[in-house]
């Protein structure tokens, strides 16, 4: 039987609010992952980043681009903990979506790499693309970086190839 | 799992829009895959749910020579009648929870492929402030028509 193509894996909605959201145990199975997310930010502002297997070590790279509405940004990022998926932050209240794409997570020969979207519609829209330094496959994904408020969503699809 | 809703193929003569209506509703998202060109000079194209309501948005784009972001009414970039012949655009919408009561937020990556050193790549966040289910949606040009052989495919991911 082939493995489904687009298959659900994962899926959160918070019914209270929580520090962190971590899918864990993923499955080696699939050729890439993707991570859809709508978060809705707790008081303070949310400043949501992504780690993997729960490394917080120099070892995450990224290049981004973003519009600001008049105001452009293009920087890279090296040696970095984690990987901000919207540098700008998201205020309380608001509703911001990304989706993170994440190419060969269970290859063990490579490093990650991983595409990801962010979009604040009454503040920023973030492109980014990230490369997590290590060979290991990726079996959790974290993400931190203030409060998610209750109904924020978290869905992970496996994506065979 | 993603599912096929519908797709819609323009035929000879062209459309003024492509709407999609009864939709389902068991899914968590809806995707949206477009393949469009259009008859006038004119790259811009808006997204509407249901009836009423109003639309915020913010764009992040790139044109192969300058970068900019805005607030325009603008949802979808889609090839015109002075683009390469035969070239048509490339957009991925995404709608989160859209069946849930709460104002709905969608994600827009959209590009006028063009074989030339002018095209439109842009991001775009929009959302609708209505709270109803998601139940039609529908695209229409800022201008003109969508051209024959212009493609919209509705997908569910669950």
């Amino acid at each position: 039987m082939p493995t489904p193509t687009y298959e659900l894996l994962h899926s959160t909605t918070l019914a209270s609010p929580a520090s962190s959201i971590t899918i864990g145990s993923i499955e080696g199975t699939y050729g890439d992952l993707i991570l859809e997310l709508s978060y809705i930010p707790d008081a303070p502002a949310l400043k949501p980043y992504l780690t993997v297997n729960s490394d917080t070590g120099a070892n995450y790279n990224y290049v981004l681009m973003r519009g600001v509405g008049g105001t452009e940004v293009s920087a890279s990022r090296s040696n970095e903990n984690y990987i901000f998926l919207n540098e700008n932050g998201i205020g309380s209240g608001e509703i911001a979506t990304s989706k993170i794409q994440i190419s060969d997570y269970s290859s063990t020969d490579k490093h990650k790499s991983m595409l990801i979207t962010a979009f604040r519609v009454s503040g920023n829209v973030q492109a980014t693309a990230g490369r997590w330094a290590s060979t290991a496959a990726i079996t959790s994904i974290t993400l931190t970086g203030g409060s998610f408020e209750i109904g924020t969503t978290a869905n992970l699809y496996g994506v065979s190839k | 799992m993603i599912t096929l809703i519908q797709t819609s193929t323009v035929g000879s003569g062209g459309a003024a829009s492509i709407e999609f209506t009864g939709i389902p509703q068991e899914a968590k998202d809806l995707l949206l895959l477009l393949s469009l060109r259009n008859s006038v000079d004119s790259s811009s194209g808006t997204l509407a749910f249901n009836t009423g309501g109003s639309y915020t948005r913010m764009r992040f784009f790139g044109n192969g020579s300058t970068e900019d972001s805005d607030t325009s009414a603008i949802d979808i970039q889609a090839n015109t009648s002075v683009s390469t012949a035969n070239t048509f655009s490339n957009t991925e919408v995404c709608v989160r929870n859209y069946s849930d009561a709460q104002a709905k937020h969608y994600s827009v990556n959209s590009v006028n492929e063009n074989n030339a050193t002018l095209a439109i790549q842009a991001f775009i966040a929009g959302r609708w402030s209505e709270t109803a289910a998601i139940t039609s949606l529908e695209l229409t040009p800022t201008s003109g028509d969508f051209v024959e052989h212009s493609t919209a495919s509705l997908y569910s991911i669950s």
